[in-house]
């Protein structure tokens, strides 16, 4: 409808809903229809043979008793009784040679069928025969019975009357089958497009998102259905592109930046040893300093990598059995030289035996980061304490506890995010990813992490993340 | 010791080739896929360094055809692209290692070496001598003139991965790889701290500094001057 190719109708969801709906109506109505008549139809063939049988039956009776003389004459009775173009009867010899019978002015176009006779004499069974009068369209059904020995009657009644009713039955039920298949058609039409509206109008504001409004949402009309359904993921998939969106903004802003100050000062620096370099030192110290510069871009656009590759979910992190206290007591002596040199006193106490599932580089990253924060903002003579346990829910938490500078109520809750710096860390080297990078990674191993933090006294950084099964449980399930 | 270098960018193959030379190599330059194949299948090399990303045949191809004509020349593969499925493919396809760019040229350099002392089936020392200095691999002992050097773990790791490259500039990046097994570089200054330390046991007291800085560079261990300068 909004959309730029407008579908032809007979593509529609609500059309080919409405079809089907119709359809299987139609289709099953005709089935039911069908069965009904066959068995209207059978019902009242049945009823004209026993009729026609009772009649041999008491023909039978009046041959055994009273004599073919008066067999001759109930013929004649009987059809005028009954009316003498609804019934007629005739004698015939076994020859099929017909020698009395009901008056037949009106019957004269019906003939003695010798293949029925034959049958007759051969099986002794009364046969039944439907006789088409297409002349005057009737429909005579005959029947053939021995009634004595050689004397064969044939009897014949129309059943112009039932076919009639069938006929009608037949009339009424197409015109109320017309008039209900339109009428399905319409409230199968109605009904669809009841149900597709929903879809249609996330399709129209996606169609208009598509045009670079990512604020509009759709209408959630509270009715908990499966269009609400949609439209509530739909919303949720606009919120997750909108925050994405701003993010990528705001990240090319940042990269701007951050890219830009080190390239200023390597090409500075490039500039001015070729201007007034004389001595082969400065050569020297220009190379070196490109190549920091160098290390540390690289360093800046492998994390940011890894952060939108990891944010992304792109890269699932691999799951391997990290054993805590190892992964600890390793990233401490990576970092006692450095923290003795600053006359940092640096005291892990992990138990043992606590399991995480995860990659553990990824891993290594994140607490290498909250170390290098803590050693970084922690001045001489300071603390640094790692303490890990287990909680409830089956979480291990782990924390970096620093008495250091801490962190400013007001920037507490923006630490997190990318390239933000505090006015503390403007200084120290580093492009503001690393506590952000630890965010994402705690967040992709479905933890968390949270900071505690008293400006002058020091901050505690804390992670959760799912405890996995130490291997003598996993052992005893 | 004769290497093939197949690689287009031109800057690139020239810091390849010039760095490659001082250490004493001879260099073969080809700059597309076809002309690295006909030299690789021509001509006999110790070791070949080939860019994925090749015109008119590209790096992985190229392998795949001398390995295919039994050319077993031991290869490094240079790419931008350093995701694992890469590397696996890139060493599936008949690659012997696989650096990523940007790479240190010191580290291209330790890879060589380490691809040529493999190949020629060299045993491996009991012993690392870097002048007076004797590094014992099997009973981990350390001593500088026959002095005894007591080391802690770390330290012995890090000496023996500098004195492995005796003579080459190793960086940090490098160092937080081999020694630490970590992939990045922290923030504050570890491998530095370290390595302080490390030049306080060994260097303190003798007249001749073997642990040499370069700024910006790396660290190389070393008696005198260095190879590659």
């Amino acid at each position: 409808m909004s959309s730029k190719h407008p579908s032809r109708f007979w593509n529609k969801l609500s059309f080919r809903l409405t079809l089907w709906y119709a359809g299987i109506f139609t289709v099953s109505s005709f089935i039911a229809f069908f069965l009904f008549y066959m068995l209207i139809n059978s019902m009242i063939r049945e009823r004209i043979d026993r009729d026609l049988l009772s009649q041999t039956a008491k023909f039978t009776s009046v041959l055994e008793t009273e004599g073919i003389k008066a067999v001759a004459d109930l013929t004649v009775l009987e059809a005028q009784e009954a009316g003498v173009k609804k019934v007629f009867f005739r004698l015939l010899f076994p020859t099929g040679q017909a020698f009395s019978s009901s008056n037949m002015s009106y019957w004269e176009d019906i003939n003695v069928h010798k293949e029925a006779i034959g049958k007759l004499v051969a099986g002794l069974k009364p046969v039944f025969e439907t006789v088409i009068l297409k002349a005057r369209q009737d429909e005579v059904r005959v029947l053939y019975a021995l009634i004595g020995p050689g004397v064969i009657l044939q009897v014949g009644q129309s059943i112009a009357n039932y076919t009639q009713i069938t006929a009608a039955f037949r009339r009424l039920f197409l015109t109320t089958m017309a008039i209900l298949i339109a009428l399905s058609a319409g409230v199968g039409w109605f009904m669809s497009r009841r149900a597709v509206s929903g879809v249609e109008q996330i399709a129209r504001i996606a169609g208009s998102i598509s045009g670079g409004t990512l604020e509009k949402r759709v209408p959630v009309t509270g009715k908990d259905d499966e269009i609400d359904e949609l439209a509530t993921t739909f919303n949720q998939m606009l919120d997750r592109l909108q925050t994405l969106v701003t993010e990528i903004k705001e990240m090319g802003d940042n990269i701007a930046h951050d890219l830009k100050s080190p390239l200023t000062r390597i090409r500075g620096t490039a500039e001015i040893a070729l201007m007034t370099g004389k001595e082969i030192t400065d050569y020297e110290n220009m190379a070196a300093s490109i190549i920091e510069e160098c290390d540390n871009l690289l360093q800046m656009i492998n994390t940011m990598l890894m952060l939108s590759k990891t944010e992304a979910g792109v890269e699932k992190p691999v799951q391997e059995r990290i054993e805590l206290s190892e992964l600890v007591r390793n990233i401490c002596q990576l970092f006692e030289t450095t923290a003795e040199d600053k006359g940092l006193a640096l005291a892990c106490a992990v138990p043992e035996k606590i399991y995480i599932n995860g990659d553990v580089r990824m891993m290594q990253r994140l607490f290498a980061n909250l170390m290098d924060n803590a050693v970084k903002y922690t001045p001489y003579g300071g603390m640094i304490t790692v303490t890990a346990g287990t909680g409830r829910e089956g979480n291990v938490s782990l924390s970096v506890e620093d008495n250091g500078i801490g962190i400013s109520s007001q920037e507490v809750p923006r630490i997190f995010e990318r390239f933000y710096r505090g006015d503390a860390s403007r200084s120290a080297p580093g492009a503001g990813l690393g506590l952000s990078l630890a965010r994402t990674i705690a967040r992709a191993h479905e933890g968390d992490i949270t900071v505690e933090s008293h400006p002058g006294r020091g901050s505690i950084f804390t992670v959760t993340l799912p405890q996995a099964a130490s291997l003598e449980t996993k052992e005893r399930a | 010791m004769r290497l093939l270098l197949v690689e287009d960018d031109r800057k690139i193959a020239e810091f390849i080739s010039k760095g490659l030379k001082a250490a004493g190599y001879a260099v073969d330059h080809a700059t597309n896929g076809e002309e690295g194949l006909h030299l690789a299948l021509t001509q006999t090399y110790d070791i070949a360094v080939i860019d994925i990303m090749l015109p008119v045949r590209d790096g992985l191809s190229l392998i795949g055809k001398m390995r295919e004509k039994k050319v077993n020349t031991p290869v490094i593969i240079l790419s931008a692209k350093g995701t694992v499925d890469d590397r696996v493919k890139g060493l599936e396809t008949g690659g012997d290692d696989y650096l990523t760019k940007p790479f240190a040229f010191s580290e291209l350099l330790a890879r060589v070496q380490a691809l040529i002392r493999r190949a020629s089936g060299i045993a491996e020392p009991m012993c690392l001598v870097v002048g007076d200095l004797v590094i014992n691999l099997l009973t981990r002992e350390v001593t500088r003139s026959g002095q005894k050097i007591v080391l802690q773990p770390l330290e012995f790791s890090l000496l023996e991965y500098l004195a492995r490259n005796a003579g080459r500039i190793v960086s940090k990046t490098m160092i937080m790889e081999h020694v630490w097994n970590y992939n990045f570089d922290p923030q504050t200054n570890v491998v530095e701290a370290r390595i302080s330390r490390l030049r306080e046991k060994v260097d303190k007291g003798f007249a001749t500094k073997l642990i040499h800085t370069y700024r910006g560079a790396g660290y190389v261990l070393k008696t005198s001057q260095p190879v590659l300068e």
